[in-house]
């Protein structure tokens, strides 16, 4: 066996061949060095590395430097080792983040790692950079920062000193706190730290991610006078702690339970009735409880009303909320939605309550089969009406149109040509002229503010036509006729000559043909913008092609099995 | 085109140099404009843009003749919306395509020359820097050093570790 000398006259020979620039043999007595020593030091490392960079073997340089940071944790060498070698190779980024992990370890010599860190940091930015928050008046700053979310901006309170402090001295970007983007939680000294630095000014807050969500409610009610809009994303809070410390917030104009935050519709009296000055209230998430509810309170200040179903509640029998004599409480409401419920027989009449109501929202997301329609009545100030498309209205006919002059109306939703008929209709006019072949509502053209109108017609009794020559129907701008066998070229023709503010149409699952194509987009060229056709077998893809050479949006998809089988038009 | 919008104006810049535009161009910043409806005689007088360099006055004018026919500034009640949107029109987004240097110092003439509509897009530029970026990124964005110390910073990210992005 060779004798081999001392690992450090080995490496004091190494480092005379480095000093001659003698690499290669440099490399060799290190070799040998670190083959024979159970523990080699940071310097017989590092002094390694530092050849194998000069040889242009970063790889290897690297490696060396990886294991003195190792085995050495506290010794920034390794890291400035490193960080030199990823420079060389271009690395930079890689680099800057050993020098910062080198930092969180708390080395010794720290701040010679520092000073490396910022230098490369300062050689990384773009010429001519600058600190905004240097160079700018405060005013305009200010003004850039208010392009910013809420989560963004305390993030920049990380960047330096001078953001921190400029950000927390203006209690403007504090007073509306938003956690919606919270992605860890939210610890409630933040939320201390909010309320302190907005000068106890919160208006609003959107809860998300937050411990210990009790005693936050409490304190923005308490510690913030101004506070009157609560936003709730997610649970934390059963229904009876919610009602207990919403207490506090008398002030709370804006109640909003997200879909996370589930609620039993038990609790809901209770909840409505510790917020008296409550204008507007979202409950997304209600687990349906008994059919009894017991409303109580007067709430003259409620203008919007949103209640829906948890969609994940189970036994359908009990999709029931029953609020007839909660409507009763609340003479001023101008917006109520109901969705994915089951029709509440307790509601009939709505203009009697009701007096102010503008728009009606009644539509499931979750099919609920089928139910009759549940009004006798509705007001005249209605501008918007969304009822559910997955019911079949057989009851409609039974009822009569005078009780449903609805002149205000902007957009109708709703799922038979015979219930649009009947809304749409002027009790007066058809009393004047009960023969539907006369031109009978022409006078209403010039009154008339329809927008809108969706009908998923999946039956009637009156054919589409007598829908379709409401003279109120000529200033509608997006149309959707859908489902319906008796929609064809001729009614496409129609409307491609009545209506002339069209926008959007959609006519899927009908019966028309290229023609229609050709006939819309010819007779709407100065206001179409989209046409949807889904699932009309009659129709070849060269018209929605021809349509799309036009400039006009199409959306055009038939299902896989069945074949175009339509006629062809030529398009040139 | 009425005789207003071919009259020519002087302009001149900081560092003294006279610049020729036509009214209708100017009168995109309000100064400009109240200058010439207070003094009269439009283009006689040449008009003084104290605080704004010959380089960046020419920039600013190229805004405001690429701007000239935009409908005038709405009222505030739209204050609220404008502030929601980051989106800048593509001829805006390539005309902020500039240094730093150069950005803020258009920023500066704008709010000098009373510009709102070239005042919300530099601001958006600079808000459309920091967006989406972590405190490390825009460090690097604007040249700025990191003065905390490490408890410091490890202090203020435990407290605000939410706002992490992911």
């Amino acid at each position: 066996m060779p004798h081999i000398p001392p690992t450090i006259e080995l490496l004091e020979h190494a480092q005379l061949q480095y000093r001659r620039k003698e690499y290669v043999k440099a490399i060799d007595l290190l070799d040998l060095a670190i083959k024979h020593e159970p523990s080699p030091s940071v310097k017989l490392l590092d002094t390694r590395a530092a050849v194998h960079e000069k040889l242009g073997d970063h790889k290897l340089a690297l490696k060396d430097a990886r294991t003195c940071i190792r085995m050495f944790e506290k010794d920034p060498t390794g890291y400035l080792r490193a960080g030199k070698v990823l420079q060389i190779m271009q690395k930079t980024d890689v680099a800057l983040s050993i020098y910062k992990h080198g930092i969180s370890k708390k080395v010794n010599n720290i701040e010679l790692l520092q000073k490396m860190h910022d230098k490369l940091l300062l050689s990384l930015a773009p010429d001519k950079a600058a600190d905004p928050f240097a160079q700018l008046p405060i005013e305009i700053v200010e003004m850039i920062l208010s392009y910013l979310n809420f989560r963004q901006i305390v993030y920049c309170t990380r960047v330096s000193k001078q953001w921190k402090i400029f950000i927390d001295s203006l209690p403007g970007l504090w007073m509306n706190l938003d956690f919606s983007e919270a992605k860890k939680p939210v610890r409630s000294a933040f939320l201390s730290h909010c309320i302190n630095t907005s000068r106890r000014k919160v208006i609003s807050a959107t809860l998300k991610h937050v411990k210990d969500m009790e005693k936050v409610i409490k304190a923005l009610a308490r510690s913030c006078p101004e506070f009157n809009s609560l936003r709730i994303v997610d649970g934390g809070l059963q229904g009876e702690s919610l009602m207990h410390n919403l207490q506090s917030a008398t002030k709370l104009k804006k109640l909003t339970l997200g879909v996370s935050a589930v609620i039993s519709s038990m609790t809901l009296p209770g909840l409505l009735l510790g917020c008296e000055n409550l204008e507007e209230f979202e409950c997304r998430a209600i687990i349906p409880g008994s059919l009894n509810i017991h409303w109580k309170g007067e709430f003259p200040k409620l203008r919007r009303l949103k209640l829906i179903r948890n969609f994940q509640s189970p036994n359908r029998s009990m999709h029931i909320l029953r609020i007839g004599t909660l409507l009763a409480l609340t003479p001023n409401l101008q917006s109520l939605s109901l969705n994915d419920w089951a029709t509440p027989y307790d509601i009939l009449s709505l203009k009697e309550p009701l007096k102010q109501l503008i728009e009606l929202d009644m539509t499931s997301a979750v099919s609920s089969g089928p139910v009759p329609f549940p009004f006798r009545d509705l007001p005249q100030t209605l501008r918007v009406l969304r009822l559910d498309l997955d019911r079949t209205l057989s009851s409609v006919v039974m009822l009569s149109p005078k009780d449903f002059f609805l002149p205000n109306l902007e957009e109708l939703v709703c799922c038979s040509t015979d219930m649009a008929s009947l809304l749409l209709s002027d009790p007066e006019l058809i009393a004047k002229y009960p023969d539907p072949a006369d031109n009978r509502f022409f006078k209403h053209a010039n009154i008339s503010r329809l927008h809108t109108l969706h009908v998923q017609c999946t039956g009637g009794a009156q054919p589409v036509t007598s829908l379709l020559a409401l003279a109120r129907l000529e200033r509608l701008r997006s149309l959707r006729l859908t489902h319906n066998s008796n929609i064809n070229d001729d009614v496409a023709k129609h409307i491609a000559t009545t209506m002339k503010q069209l926008q959007d149409i959609d006519l899927s699952s009908t019966m028309i043909t290229g023609a229609s194509v050709r006939a819309l987009v010819d007779g709407l060229k100065l206001t179409l913008r989209t046409l949807k056709f889904v699932n009309v077998w009659h129709c070849s893809p060269d018209a929605p092609e021809w349509a799309r050479e036009q400039g006009v949006r199409v959306q055009y998809s038939q299902n896989a099995d069945i074949k175009p089988k339509g006629r062809k038009i030529r398009f040139e | 085109m009425s005789s207003t919008d071919e009259q020519k104006i002087i302009l001149v810049s900081s560092d003294g140099v006279n610049i020729e535009t036509a009214r209708i161009i100017a009168e995109r910043s309000m100064l400009i404009k109240n200058m010439i409806d207070d003094l009269g005689n439009p283009g006689e007088e040449p008009i003084p843009i104290m605080n704004v360099s010959e380089a960046v006055l020419r920039k600013v004018l190229e805004w405001c003749d690429h701007h000239k026919k935009d409908a005038p500034p709405e009222k505030d009640e739209d204050a609220e919306s404008r502030k929601k949107t980051t989106d800048i029109e593509e001829w805006d987004q390539k005309f902020m395509q500039v240094d730093q240097e150069m950005l803020f110092e258009i920023i500066l003439a704008a709010n000098y020359m009373d510009i709102k509509a070239l005042l919300d897009v530099g601001c958006k530029t600079v808000a459309n820097m920091i967006k989406g970026k972590s405190p490390e990124e825009i460090r690097k964005t604007f040249n700025i050093q990191n003065d905390f110390t490490p408890e410091e910073e490890e202090q203020i990210r435990r407290e605000n570790e939410w706002a992490e992005d992911r």
